[in-house]
């Protein structure tokens, strides 16, 4: 009996010492930059990049019929000294309600551009969100803030900047093993 | 000293087992338990999502009913075993998402649409090699305002060298709700070693 306690006594205090450095959360206080974040994760340039040809394509759209109807415009101001009174009147009328059409149109688009990025702005909010609560978990964090530029984190040493760590995490992430 | 070993390879081996639980309501409150891996729950721009992944022996049990015979046990944990199963549901405020667009009937038309037959190009699985595993079929049962959360059940392959790896991705594209995409991360631990029903009358 006595041969075995010094082994066993070893052997429990070794997983003491390891259970105490593997399991102990951590109690400092942290933060990530998100602007910084926002800024290097890989996959906002692949989402803006993506918004950006689809804002493209819907205002070169608005920007060809505002063409044709500045054409007509100008057709218009050409013609206008050969035109009846009815006929000036009636040809006003319909520059009018085209011009109405376009405005409505231009406003339906910019929602649209609006909501398109306001997508994507969240997919790579989320994932940002995902990854640090992950970060959190796997390094044993109780709090990790999240500065923005707008005065949450006044002060904080540099050793409490998790941001290049996270960053190159959720790059990593991203790009797949 | 031989039997200490015995006693912590007995510890070690039941460790590695899947659970294995005596009726089907033992079975759904574990795997609701979020602790447990099988559930996963997100609220993004104020909708909740809900990821549940559906062990194999839930649906033997579900197509078995009460009349239970071991060969009638393997079969269909043949039949179902080659196939992932997993339960997205989705709400705000407790409701179904069609609820909150019963107003504008363009709107509601379209999500109609996108629930039923669209979903296909919304969802997708994929290993951390970003290797997209197919989808085989989803079903949406339309529930009329009853349920609390739309609920749709999507399938597919079980492929074991997609298993190999750590995590698989569960991504919802932005459903017009402007949650942006929602990813959710799945240990293929649970699905390697999923619970099991014990299945005795």
């Amino acid at each position: 009996m006595n041969k075995l306690s010094l082994p066993i006594s070893v052997l429990a205090l070794a997983f003491g010492i390891f259970s105490f450095f593997h399991f102990q959360s951590s109690s400092e206080q942290v933060y990530v930059d998100v602007n910084k974040l926002l800024d290097g994760y890989k996959r906002t340039k692949i989402v803006r990049a993506d918004f950006e040809e689809k804002a493209k394509t819907l205002n070169a759209n608005v920007d060809s019929l505002m063409t044709d109807w500045q054409n007509e415009i100008k057709t218009y101001e050409k013609e206008r000294s050969k035109l009846s009174k009815k006929e000036l009147e009636l040809k006003q009328q319909l520059l009018g309600n085209k011009q109405q059409q376009i405005n409505n149109y231009q406003q339906a688009i910019q929602k649209q551009i609006q909501e398109e990025d306001k997508k994507s702005t969240q997919t790579v909010i989320n994932d940002i969100n995902d990854y640090v609560k992950e970060y959190g978990k796997k390094n044993g964090y109780k709090i990790i803030f999240g500065a923005s530029g707008a005065g949450n984190v006044m002060y904080a040493s540099e050793a409490a900047d998790l941001t290049q760590d996270v960053l190159q995490g959720l790059n990593t992430d991203f790009d797949g093993k | 000293m031989k039997s200490g070993i015995l006693l912590f390879l007995g510890v070690f081996l039941c460790g590695c087992n899947s659970e294995t639980f005596t009726t089907e309501k033992e079975l759904l409150d574990y795997i609701m338990i979020e602790e447990n891996g099988f559930t996963q729950n997100k609220t993004v721009n104020g909708y909740d999502f809900k990821l549940t992944y559906k062990p194999t022996d839930l649906l033997v049990k579900q197509e078995m009913g009460n009349l239970i015979t071991d060969a009638k046990v393997k079969t269909l944990r043949e039949k179902y075993n080659k196939h992932l199963y997993f339960i997205l549901s989705m709400s705000k405020n407790n409701q179904e998402l069609l609820n909150e667009r019963a107003g504008d009937r363009n709107e509601f038309g379209a999500m109609v649409n996108q629930l039923a037959f669209g979903m296909n190009e919304k969802v997708h699985l994929y290993t951390q090699n970003k290797d997209t595993i197919a989808l085989v079929d989803f079903v949406y049962p339309r529930m009329y305002g009853m349920s609390r959360s739309t609920s749709i059940l999507f399938i597919y392959p079980k492929e074991e060298n997609k298993l190999k790896e750590e995590t698989l991705s569960f991504t919802i594209e932005d459903l017009g709700l402007y949650t942006g995409e929602v990813k959710f991360k799945i240990d293929t631990n649970i699905i390697k070693n999923e619970p099991q029903l014990s299945f005795k009358n």
